[in-house]
C-alpha cells in the first residue's frame, strides 16, 4: 500500500477543487446571468473536457506548458521551473480536466436563485460582488457543495492526464491511479488490488457523507418561502 | 424620530419619460411627474398587465430605459441620450417587492440589517432595533423569513427598505399578499408611517381603495400608457378617459367631512349635501365618499317613504348610453351618477334639466379615509 | 432512458458478435511489439508484406503491458519483448509455442538531448546529466520497463545515481520517456538507442551511446503465441522466420540494435 500516492492524490484533489471553486464561480456567474449572444460558445468550451479524451488534454498541456511554448517560457521566467512533471503542473491540468464538473453545477445553482433576491440586494445599496457573496452563494450552497465534491471525485479518479504530464515522481506526481497502473504493469496484482479497494471505499464514504450533509443543509432553512 | 434626521428632502419632483420596449412586444411609454419635496405618496394605479411594475423597476434602476430620461430632483438617474445610467445601488431608494423577496437564509434581524454592513456593530444593532420597534416586530428578530406570516413579511420588508433612510420609497402592491382584515390595518399603519418618516413614496396598486387611501396623487396607467394624473378626487370625479372610469369601478367620488357619529350612523358633509352613512368603525374625519352608479335609484314627484336613508333633490345634467342602459349624471349638491335601464329612462321622461330625486341606501355609501393635507 | 439502454445493449451485442465470429483472414499476422521497435519493425513488416502478400498488423506498447494483455487473452500471434524474461515466462505458462523463443537483438541505451540545450553530450557522456541545466531527465519506469532498469544501472555504474535521482521523471514506456525529452518537457532522456537514431529524434537532437558494459545486457526475444481454438496461422510462422532473416537483421543493426554474437542457448 503506497500511502505516499494516497497523500498526493488527496492533496491534488483538494487543491484542484479549491482553485476550481475560485475560478469556476465567476465563470459560472457569467454563464448563469450573461445576456451575450455568444454565451453558447463559452458553454461549449467549458464542456469540452467532458468529451475530449484525457490524452488530448494531456497532450496540449504538455506541449503548451513545456519550456518551448510562450506560456512555458513566461512561467519559467516567473517561477524558475517548468510546469510538466511538477505538482503545480498536475493542478493546472486537473483544473482544466475537472472544469465542467465545477462550473456546470454552479451555473445551474446560480440560475436557480430567485432573481428578485438579487434585485432586493442591489436596491439596498449592495454591489454585484457583495450580492454574489451574501445572497447568491448562500442561496446556492447545495450547488457549491455538489460542485466541490464532483470536481474532487473526478480529480481523484484522474488517470490519463496525469500519465501524460505527471512523470510518475514518487511523492510528487505519482497519484493513486498511476500507482495502481504501475502495480498492474509490474504484475503486482496484490498491491494493485489493495490500493484499488482503499480508493473505492474512500470515494464511497466521501460521497455518502456529502450527500448526507447536503440534506442537512436544506434543513438549516426551516421552511421554504411561500 | 431618530434615524430619519438623515433624510435629505430633495426639493422638487421626479420627472420621468419612460420608453421601454420589451421582447414580448409590450411597449411602455410613460411621461409623468411626482412630488418628492415632502412625504407625498404617488399611487400608480391601473389594471394588472398595465406596466405599473415596469415603471417602478425603471425608477429603481432595475431596468434601463430604451429611451427617455429620469430625474430625481437635481440628479439625473437615467438619460439614454446622454448615456447616463445610475445603478440601483447608487440611487438610495427603498424597494418593497410584491411578495417581499426576503432573504431566506437570514433571520429578520439579518434581513433588516442587510444594508448596514458598513456600520460599526453597535451602531448597526441600534438601527436594527429601532426599526424593529418602529414596525412592532421586535419579537420576530430571530425568526427566518419562511416562518413569518404574510403581514409579518410585509413589515420586515418595509423595515429592511427603510433602515437606511432612503430618499424615495418604491412599493409594489405592498398589501396584496396579505388577507383582507390585515390589509385594512396595515393600510392605516403604512400611511401613518410614511407621514411620520417623511419619505416620499411611489406606490403601485390595482386596488382603487388602496390608491385612494394611500395616494396624495394618482397616476392612472393602462396598456403601458399614462391615462391621467391628478389628485384622487380629480381623477375619480372627472375621469379623462373611458378606460379610467372603467378601471375605477366607482363612478361618484367626492371629498367629505364626518360631522357627527350617532347610533351606528355617520353624518357626512359632501359639498352642499349631508349624507347618512352606515358606520363601519374607524376613527377618521376627512374621507372620500364613493357611490357606485348601480346603487343610486331615481324617482320623480313627491318623496315617498323608503328604507333608503338618503333622498337627494337635484337636476339631470347629462345622459350617456352605457352598455345596455344609460348613465345619468346628476347635480344634487354633489356630482352623482346613476345607472338605469333604457326602459326606466323612457318611463321617467328624463332629459337634461329634468328635476329628479335620487335615493341611496346608507350602506351603499363607501367611505375611504382621506389623507389630510 | 429505456430506449437509450436498449440502443446500447443492441450495439454491444452487435459488437460482440463481430468480434468473436468474424473469421480471421488466413494471410494476416497480428504482432505485439515493445515500443523500442517502433521504427525498425515498421520497415521490417512493410518489406514482409511486399514480399509475401501477407498482412502484418503491429501494436506497440510496453513489454510488461503487452505481456499482461497476452495473459488475459489478447489476440496476438507474435510477441516481441524488450525483456527476455517476459518471453520466457510466456513459454513457461504454455502461452507461447515450445521452442519458438528466439533472441533477435540486444538493445542499447543512449543519452539524448535537444540540439539547442547547449550541452555536448557526445563528448561529455554521462557527465552531461550532472549539469545544473538538466532539471528534468526522463527514463522509462524501472519497475516494469527493461530500459528503465538499464538506465538506473547505468547511472549507478558511473556513480552519478544520487546526483541525478531527484531530477528523474518516469515515462510509462521507453517511447514516452523519449517523447518527454523530444518535446522539450524534459531536458534530457536516457532512452533506447533505436529511438535516438530514428529520423525525428536524430533531426532534433544529439545523443551519446551508452557503452554496453554499463548495464545488464538488454536481451530481447520474440515468441510465437499459442491459441487454444486454432492452429498458428502460416503467416505468423513466416513472419517469425522473416525476423531472423538477413534483411531484418540489417534493419535492426542500422536501427541501433546489436544483432551479432547473440547467445541463443536458452532456446534449446
Amino acid at each position: 500500500m503506497n500511502w505516499n500516492a494516497v497523500r498526493v492524490s488527496l492533496e491534488l484533489a483538494l487543491t484542484t477543487s479549491f482553485f476550481l471553486l475560485i475560478i469556476g464561480a465567476p465563470l459560472a456567474y457569467w454563464i448563469a446571468y450573461s445576456q451575450k449572444r455568444w454565451k453558447f460558445l463559452v458553454e461549449a468550451v467549458v464542456a469540452l473536457p467532458l468529451v475530449l479524451p484525457p490524452t488530448v488534454l494531456g497532450f496540449y498541456v504538455l506541449i503548451g506548458s513545456g519550456p518551448r511554448s510562450p506560456f512555458g517560457k513566461l512561467y519559467q521566467q516567473l517561477f524558475g521551473s517548468t510546469l510538466p512533471f511538477t505538482f503545480e503542473g498536475l493542478v493546472v491540468a486537473s483544473c482544466l480536466y475537472s472544469l465542467p464538473f465545477t462550473v456546470q453545477p454552479l451555473a445551474a445553482a446560480f440560475s436557480a436563485v430567485d432573481r428578485r433576491l438579487m434585485e432586493a440586494s442591489w436596491t439596498l445599496g449592495v454591489s454585484q460582488w457583495g450580492t454574489f457573496v451574501r445572497v447568491i452563494l448562500p442561496a446556492s450552497l447545495p450547488g457549491v457543495i455538489t460542485a466541490f465534491v464532483l470536481s474532487f471525485a473526478h480529480t481523484l479518479g484522474e488517470f490519463g492526464v496525469v500519465l501524460m504530464v505527471g512523470g510518475n515522481i514518487e511523492g510528487v506526481t505519482r497519484t493513486v491511479s498511476i500507482d495502481i497502473y504501475d502495480n498492474v504493469q509490474a504484475l503486482d496484482y496484490a498491491a494493485a488490488g489493495m490500493t484499488s479497494a482503499v480508493l473505492l471505499v474512500f470515494s464511497f464514504v466521501v460521497l455518502a457523507l456529502v450527500y448526507a450533509a447536503n440534506r442537512q443543509i436544506w434543513k438549516l432553512w426551516p421552511a421554504p418561502l411561500k | 424620530m431618530a434615524g430619519t434626521s438623515e433624510v435629505i428632502a430633495a426639493p422638487g419632483k421626479i420627472s420621468a419619460t419612460l420608453i421601454k420596449r420589451y421582447s414580448s412586444g409590450f411597449l411602455l411609454d410613460c411621461r409623468f411627474e411626482a412630488p418628492i419635496d415632502s412625504a407625498k405618496v404617488t399611487a400608480l394605479f391601473g389594471p394588472s398587465g398595465a406596466g405599473k411594475t415596469s415603471v417602478l423597476r425603471c425608477l429603481a434602476g432595475l431596468e434601463p430605459l430604451s429611451s427617455g430620461k429620469i430625474t430625481f430632483g437635481e440628479d439625473v438617474w437615467n438619460d439614454v441620450a446622454a448615456g447616463i445610467f445610475v445603478p440601483p445601488q447608487k440611487r438610495r431608494i427603498g424597494y418593497v417587492f410584491q411578495d417581499y423577496a426576503l432573504f431566506p437564509h437570514l433571520t429578520v434581524e439579518g434581513n433588516v440589517g442587510y444594508a448596514l454592513r458598513h456600520l460599526p456593530r453597535p451602531e448597526r444593532h441600534r438601527r436594527i432595533e429601532e426599526m424593529l420597534a418602529l414596525l412592532k416586530i421586535e419579537k420576530l428578530a430571530r425568526r427566518y423569513a419562511g416562518e413569518l406570516s404574510g403581514g409579518e413579511q410585509q413589515r420586515v420588508a418595509l423595515a429592511r427598505a427603510l433602515v437606511r433612510a432612503p430618499r424615495l420609497l418604491l412599493l409594489d402592491e405592498p398589501l396584496t399578499a396579505v388577507d383582507e382584515p390585515t390589509r385594512q390595518l396595515l393600510r392605516t399603519e403604512l400611511r401613518g408611517l410614511l407621514k411620520k418618516l417623511g419619505i416620499p413614496a411611489v406606490l403601485v396598486t390595482h386596488d382603487w381603495t388602496e390608491a385612494l387611501a394611500l395616494g396624495d396623487r394618482l397616476v392612472v396607467i393602462s396598456a403601458g400608457r399614462i391615462l391621467q394624473c391628478g389628485t384622487p378626487q380629480d381623477v375619480f370625479s372627472r375621469p379623462a378617459h373611458v378606460d379610467v372610469a372603467a378601471a375605477l369601478g366607482t363612478e361618484s367620488v367626492e371629498t367629505g367631512e364626518v360631522m357627527r357619529r350617532h347610533e351606528g350612523m355617520l353624518e357626512v358633509r359632501a359639498g352642499k349635501t349631508l349624507l347618512h352613512v352606515a358606520d363601519r368603525g374607524g376613527d377618521y374625519r376627512s374621507v372620500y365618499v364613493c357611490i357606485r352608479a348601480e346603487d343610486v335609484t331615481l324617482e320623480i314627484g313627491a318623496p315617498i317613504q323608503s328604507s333608503a336613508r338618503n333622498h337627494l333633490q337635484g337636476t339631470v345634467v347629462d345622459i350617456t348610453p352605457r352598455g345596455l342602459g344609460v348613465l345619468v349624471e346628476l347635480d344634487v349638491g354633489i356630482r352623482l351618477f346613476a345607472s338605469i335601464t333604457r326602459q326606466a329612462l323612457h318611463d321617467l321622461h328624463l332629459a337634461p334639466g329634468s328635476s329628479v330625486a335620487a335615493s341611496v341606501k346608507a350602506s351603499a355609501i363607501h367611505l375611504i379615509p382621506r389623507p389630510s393635507v | 432512458m429505456h430506449v437509450l439502454a436498449r440502443f446500447f445493449l443492441f450495439g454491444y451485442l452487435t459488437l460482440l458478435t463481430f468480434c468473436s465470429a468474424a473469421p480471421l483472414p488466413k494471410n494476416e499476422v497480428r504482432v505485439a511489439a515493445a515500443s523500442d521497435l517502433t521504427f525498425a519493425l515498421e520497415k521490417i513488416a512493410k518489406r514482409f508484406e511486399q514480399l509475401t502478400g501477407n498482412r502484418a498488423k503491429v501494436s506497440f506498447g510496453s513489454s510488461g503491458n503487452l505481456y499482461a494483455q497476452i495473459r488475459d487473452g489478447a489476440p496476438f500471434d507474435v510477441f516481441f519483448s524488450a525483456d527476455l524474461e517476459y518471453a520466457r515466462r510466456l513459454q513457461e505458462e504454455q502461452l507461447a509455442l515450445a521452442g519458438s523463443l528466439y533472441v533477435y537483438a540486444r538493445g542499447r541505451l543512449a543519452v539524448w538531448t535537444r540540439a539547442e540545450s547547449g550541452l555536448d553530450v557526445e563528448s561529455l557522456g554521462i557527465k552531461a546529466l550532472q549539469s545544473s541545466s538538466m532539471r528534468k531527465i526522463a527514463i522509462a519506469n524501472p519497475r516494469h520497463a527493461p530500459y528503465g532498469r538499464a538506465a538506473i544501472e547505468t547511472l549507478r555504474h558511473y556513480g552519478v545515481y544520487e546526483n541525478v535521482l531527484p531530477r528523474l521523471i518516469y515515462g510509462e514506456s521507453i517511447s514516452q520517456a523519449a517523447q518527454f525529452a523530444q518535446s522539450g518537457a524534459a531536458d534530457a532522456g536516457i532512452i533506447a538507442l533505436s529511438l535516438a537514431v530514428s529520423p525525428e529524434m536524430k533531426a532534433s537532437g544529439i545523443h551519446w551511446e551508452v557503452p554496453e558494459e554499463a548495464h545488464t545486457p538488454l536481451n530481447q526475444a520474440v515468441v510465437l503465441l499459442r491459441h487454444d481454438k486454432r492452429a498458428t496461422a502460416p503467416a505468423a510462422r513466416r513472419f517469425f522466420e522473416w525476423v531472423s532473416g538477413e534483411y531484418s537483421r540489417s534493419v535492426l543493426r542500422s536501427s541501433g540494435f546489436v544483432v551479432d554474437g547473440l547467445t541463443n542457448e536458452v532456446q534449446k
